[in-house]
């Protein structure tokens, strides 16, 4: 099964909904509820990245028996330092969003957390494509 | 077994949404943090959520987090969009006059004892 979605940048009114539409459709087939809050927290927080740092993006979702892969594609300006962007609190989030409670710098280390697999493939001034896989 | 019920009162909450669920949602505990990361990677299920954030993005942390409910501290108030998103997504907001510090207080006194 796969699932398309677009995620609009800087719209924090719908921010959210990629994974909200991901965690009912992963309810239906009956997935359990564990599996089912680490990967709507991973990609919640992968959605939000896309948001407040790139411009935007699109999600695509493939739920296999005993798997979920998550892949956020976006074309924005790209992690200079990975591992930098990986530790718990640094964050480049502009004010705008850490009014509203963004940039705590702690999605990155959230998705690992909560992800059996993640990679980052990432190219200044092109994008970043971040795939999670969740294990049910 | 406390209640989101059981807190309204000692709490000083007014409700705001989500009043059907009083009777039926157990509170297990509560955190207070107005940083969404940090609050969905530490709340647990069940737990009061304490907050002086009011943005839309509480609605889907506190989704997300399965959290007891949103108890907004400090006389803070939610605008009626937010409101609206949190009767579609099942999530009960309550709002406290009283301090962060002082409703912690309240409630480990309620769900600890
Ligand atoms: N898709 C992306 N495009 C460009 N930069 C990104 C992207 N995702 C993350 N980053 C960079 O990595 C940093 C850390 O990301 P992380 O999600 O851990 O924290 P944050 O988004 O800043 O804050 P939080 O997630 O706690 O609200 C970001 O501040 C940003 O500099
Ligand atoms: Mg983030």
């Amino acid at each position: 099964m796969k699932l398309d979605f677009v995620i609009r940048g800087s719209d924090f009114i719908n921010a959210g909904e990629a994974s909200s539409g991901t965690k009912k459709a992963l309810t239906r087939l009956g997935i359990s509820p564990k599996a089912i809050k680490r990967a709507a927290i991973a990609m919640y927080e992968a959605e939000l990245n896309a948001v407040i740092h790139a411009g935007g993006g699109n999600a695509e979702v493939e739920i296999f028996s005993d798997h979920v892969q998550i892949r956020v594609i976006d074309n924005g300006p790209g992690i200079p330092d990975v591992e930098l962007a990986m530790q718990e609190g640094w964050s480049t989030a502009p004010d705008i969003a850490r009014e509203m409670g963004f940039g705590a710098g702690m999605g990155l280390p959230n998705i690992k957390k909560n992800s059996n697999d993640m990679s980052i493939e990432t190219e200044i001034g092109h994008g970043t494509t971040l795939t999670i896989m969740i294990r049910f | 077994m406390v209640l989101l019920k059981d807190i309204i009162e000692p709490l000083k909450c007014t409700v705001l949404c989500g009043e059907d669920r009083l009777g039926t949602s157990e509170v297990t505990g509560g955190y207070a943090c107005d940083l969404l990361s940090w609050v969905i990677s530490r709340v647990q299920t069940g737990e009061v959520w304490m907050t002086i954030l009011s943005s839309v993005n509480v609605v889907a942390v506190a989704v997300l987090a399965e959290c007891s409910c949103i108890l907004l501290t400090e006389e803070v108030t939610m605008n009626e969009s937010v409101l609206e998103r949190a009767r579609e997504k099942g999530i009960t907001v309550l709002s406290t006059p009283l301090p962060t510090y002082r409703a912690c207080a309240i409630l480990a006194d309620l769900v600890d004892k």
